[in-house]
């Protein structure tokens, strides 16, 4: 299932959070939105957490996070 | 210059750094402003933060698990290097250890510790005749037995083979005694093995240590007193005392005296003739062995033979014994006045005959002095002969292919059940002294004899009466028709010249 995660606006993340979106298991792709310079570490924190295997990648618009999802989800 | 306002987020920022650098990994920064660059920077730094500690708490977690497996492995490393395996009871490293500690509180005024040694009456027997699997059930229930003697603060050990020791901290000699005592009780009931009972018993000895006495000299004494509790008599519990430590060193002299009395030939044979009891012709002679003792003079069998049997020098002795008395047999054969029958006697013990190698020592012997095997006549005890291990069966078939006679030296003294006569592996017997005794006065004693006798020959085997002191006697048992026989009456074991005169019938 392709999930878009939105972490604009979010001041941290913590380790439960970290582990519920690292274990997630129905998650065939994830594209994760934001905008501001905090919401790429946040993302990208995230990214490094999440296995090869699941394709993931932060976006700053959200057509074409959809787009990318979309395509992946056709893919798979 | 110019300088404009600073952030105050930047000030924040490198206080939160320094603090995380030094160590502090809870510190995180206070995110506030605008989500720009440095908004950014704070929060990367905050989830760095929190990474490096949940790695560290990880880290630190694993160190605590480990530390305390090394810890358990360490214990049990220890246990396992004071821990006898087969009984779980403290070894002589462990021993030690609790001796010189008690050792040391005695010094500091407390009461000595009280030093037990016992070792198992006939352990050996037990793993010869039961097998190696008895033998260590008959250990693991004397531990258990050895702790159920004593308390909770007393150590009991397993110096190895069948030999513990209990260490009583705090002890004296009344105290001591009893517990020894109680220890022998239990020691000495019986072992059930199988279908098997059987009946241990231990000889303890004992000492009470003293302010300044070192661990070596406490169980070297406990070792004394048990090796007299063994020389004494079974199952008895024998105190240290300084005299004894004088007999166990004379007997530590007297092994390195026999030692070299085989050597230096210091032991002589002397021959008692054995007759032809119709015609009165000597047909042979039993050797004797004695010790021409330097300071002592010449010594009786008993008063060194249970040290050779004891020490193993008993094999060393007896193929002295052998080579010299064949040595001499065939001396005298060369000589006139000896039949071409004329056999010698030659006594071995149990050791020797569970030696490997003796078969082919006899052989050696046989070899070297051109004496024929029919003219080799060996003595064993009866329980040789009855219940030998099968080494022992071993080397009585093997002696027998050799040609070699073997005769019972103690008939009528020890087994009862006369079914077993009829498979002895002997071809003589010689009837004990004490079934002859009465013998030329005694009408009754005669149909006992005479019975005796024909239960021997209807066995097909031969029959030497020994112990005959008077012409009655060895006519009475001519007349019963007894082949052979020795004793005073025909002449006391004597000097090999003497008994060369003999057969030259001067």
């Amino acid at each position: 299932m392709p999930l878009l995660l939105t972490v604009t606006g979010v001041l941290s993340v913590t380790n439960d959070a970290r582990l519920a979106y690292t274990n997630s298991t129905v998650v065939s792709a994830c594209a994760l939105l934001g905008e501001s310079p905090v919401d790429r570490v946040i993302a990208h924190y995230l990214l490094r957490a999440k296995s090869d295997s699941v394709p993931a990648r932060f976006f700053t618009s959200e057509a074409e996070a959809r787009d990318w999802l979309r395509e992946h989800h056709r893919g798979s | 210059m110019d300088h404009e306002p600073q952030d105050p987020r930047l000030l924040a920022l490198v206080e939160g750094v320094v603090r995380i650098a030094d160590g502090d990994l809870s510190t995180r920064i206070p995110v506030s402003g605008p989500r720009d660059e440095v908004a950014a920077v704070i929060t990367g730094i905050n989830l760095m933060a929190d990474d490096l500690q949940a790695i560290y708490q990880e880290l630190e977690e694993r160190v605590e698990s480990r530390t305390a497996m090394l810890r358990e492995a360490q214990i049990e490393l220890e246990r396992m290097a004071l821990t006898d395996p087969l009984t779980q009871l403290a070894n002589r490293t462990a021993l030690n250890r609790a001796l010189s500690h008690e050792l040391l509180e005695a010094e500091r005024g407390e009461l000595p510790p009280a030093l037990l040694v016992l070792d198992l009456n006939s352990f050996k027997g037990i793993n010869d005749t039961l097998g190696h699997g008895a033998g260590d059930t008959v250990l693991q229930v004397t531990a258990k037995r050895l702790l159920a003697a004593v308390r909770d603060g007393d150590t009991v050990a397993r110096l190895g083979g069948d030999e513990f020791a209990v260490m009583l901290p705090k002890s004296n000699a009344a105290h001591a005694r009893g517990v020894a005592k109680r220890i022998l009780r239990a020691v000495g009931e019986s072992i059930e093995i199988g279908e098997v009972r059987i009946i241990c018993g231990t000889s303890i000895g004992l000492t009470v240590g003293e302010p300044g006495q070192s661990v070596d000299d406490l169980v070297m004494e406990a070792d004394t007193a048990m090796y007299a509790a063994k020389a004494e008599q079974r199952s008895t519990v024998r105190v240290f005392e300084p005299a004894l430590l004088y007999a166990r060193r004379l007997q530590g002299l007297m092994i390195s005296e026999l030692r070299e009395a085989i050597r230096t030939d210091q032991l002589v044979l002397h021959f008692q003739p054995v007759v032809e009891l119709s015609s009165g012709r000597i047909e042979g002679a039993e050797a004797l062995v004695r010790w021409n003792h330097p300071d002592r003079g010449l010594l009786m069998p008993d008063a060194f033979i249970p040290l050779a049997e004891e020490t193993g020098i008993i094999i060393d002795l007896g193929y002295w014994v052998l080579r010299q008395a064949m040595w001499q047999l065939r001396e005298w054969q060369d000589g006139p006045g000896v039949d071409d029958d004329f056999s010698m006697r030659v006594n071995i013990s149990t050791t020797e005959l569970q030696s490997l190698e003796l078969i082919e020592h006899v052989r050696e012997v046989l070899a070297e002095t051109g004496v024929e095997a029919s003219s080799l006549v060996i003595e064993l005890t009866e329980s040789m002969a009855v219940n030998g291990s099968d080494i022992d069966k071993y080397s009585l078939t093997g002696l027998r292919r050799l040609g070699i006679r073997l005769e019972i030296d103690d008939f009528g003294t020890g087994y009862s059940s006369i079914s077993y006569l009829r498979n002895l592996p002997v071809n003589v017997v010689k009837i004990d002294r004490s079934l002859i005794q009465g013998l030329g006065t005694d009408d009754k004693e005669r149909d006992f004899v005479a019975a005796v006798l024909q239960l021997i020959h209807a066995c097909g085997m031969q029959a030497v009466a020994e112990g005959i002191e008077t012409a009655e006697q060895a006519a009475e048992l001519s007349r019963l028709g007894c082949a052979s026989g020795q004793g005073y009456y025909f002449g006391r074991p004597m000097p090999p010249e003497k008994f060369a005169k003999l057969l030259r019938g001067a």
